[in-house]
Formats: C-alpha cells, structure tokens, sequence
C-alpha cells in the first residue's frame, strides 16, 4: 500500500533501527489482560519486541486504516489500547470521512483531524511529511 | 442526562446514561479522552461530549452513529444528536 511504502523508503533511508511492518502481523499489548492487535500499518524501533513471530510490546506508530463496518473499533477502543499501552503516535486514517485523525500521545496532541488534501507531519520524526493529497485516491475502499 | 428512570435509585444511576458531558481538567486528561471513552463506549453511553477549557475545544463522539469524533472550537455552536432540536452555543457560555 501506498502509504506503508512512503513509511518504508524513510525509514530505509534513514538507516535508523525503525522497520515497518503491516498487517497481518500479531502486537501483543499487553499479557494480563492478554490483549493481541493486528494494526495495518506500524512502525516498530525496538528489535528486541520482535521475536521473529510478533512484536511484544508497543509499536512506535499505528496507522489503522478505518473500516467501513466498525468504525468505534479504531476510534474508540483501539485509542484506548494504544494510550494505555504507550505506543507513541496513533493516526486513524477514515476513507469515508476522508479525515487523518492524529494522537501523539507524548506531545499531548489528542484526535487533531485534517483533511485528505493536508500535509501531515509524522510526529516521532524530524523530518517525515505524507502528502495525503497523493495518495488519497488509493486510500478510497 | 438519564432518560431511563428505572435506572435510578437513592444511590444514583444503575445503567448508561444517555449523554455525558466531561470538563476536562488537567489532572483528568487522560481518563476523559481515552478511558472513559471507551468505559462510556462499552457500557451503551449513547452522547458523548469532551469539553475542553484549556484547549478551547470539544469533543463530540455521536456513539450511535459515526463513533468518530466531531471537533468544534468554544466558538462554535454543537447541535446535540440525542435531541432534534436542542443546540448550545459555546460562544455564550463562560468555561
């Protein structure tokens, strides 16, 4: 998909020891309550969550993809989990509404939507914005 | 706001109210925007509204219908969904 790719060739260039992952690919959150996610899109910097079959522990970034069916599940429950869980930086990326909503939980930031001809900051990075205008049109299920 | 009157007691409300209103205050933050939210979400809270003085926002989460949240500034005037014609115009009030 088009915006796990612009994801991927940053990281990539950046050489940094961020790797991108997309679904489906099992988070385990927490163990008690067992809570096990499958994010669309994520970003993932410390190797040592990753053993080969899922990442344990909380993803730097989540890009949740919003469906059609239930909607709540990414806006509401998943927020929940994410916060909890310390991910860093959650967007929810809504093709019906055609709205980005960003969470960067560290900076404070809670549901800032934009619409999908913004330019939006990747906030975990310096230097890391996705012109949602370009991709937009592929984002559309 | 509780519609369902069998849900009262002497001791207070068993049962999801219709709509919740939450001030946001410093301390609160986090349990307003994201556990209550969900807590409201799964208990049947049909309205939920997150307004918040420091930012000089609300939240409006319409749980019945989009689950996503609709943001207006202190300027604005938010039309509640529970009710046909009930609006509050933030703009007058003092928060």
């Amino acid at each position: 998909m088009e915006l796990s790719n612009i994801i991927y060739n940053y990281t990539k260039n950046k050489k940094g020891s961020c790797q991108v992952f997309i679904a489906p690919f099992d988070v385990k959150l927490s163990d008690k309550p067992l809570i096990i996610v499958q994010p669309d899109i994520m970003v993932i910097c410390n190797k040592d969550k990753l053993d080969g079959k899922r990442c344990n522990g909380a993803p730097d970034f989540i890009i949740e993809i919003v469906s059609p069916s239930n909607p709540a599940d990414d806006y509401i429950r998943k927020l929940y989990y994410y916060k909890n869980a310390e991910v860093r930086e959650y967007w929810i990326v809504d093709p019906r509404r055609k709205t980005v909503t960003v969470n960067y939980f560290e900076g404070n930031i809670v549901s800032v939507q934009y619409p999908f001809d913004s330019i939006i900051k990747v906030n975990i990075y310096e230097d890391l914005l996705i012109n949602f205008s370009e991709i937009a049109d592929l984002l559309n299920i | 706001m509780i519609c369902d009157k069998s849900k009262l007691d002497e001791h207070g409300c068993k049962g999801a109210p219709d709509w919740i209103i939450e001030i946001v205050s410093p301390g609160s933050r986090a349990m307003d925007y994201y556990t209550k939210l969900s807590l409201y979400r799964e208990s049947g809270v049909r309205e939920y509204w997150i307004v918040d003085p420091m930012k000089q926002t609300s939240l409006v989460y319409d749980m019945e219908q989009a689950a996503a949240p609709v943001i207006y500034s202190f300027s604005d005037t938010i039309k509640e969904n529970i009710y046909d014609n009930l609006e509050i115009n933030f703009s007058k009030l003092q928060l």
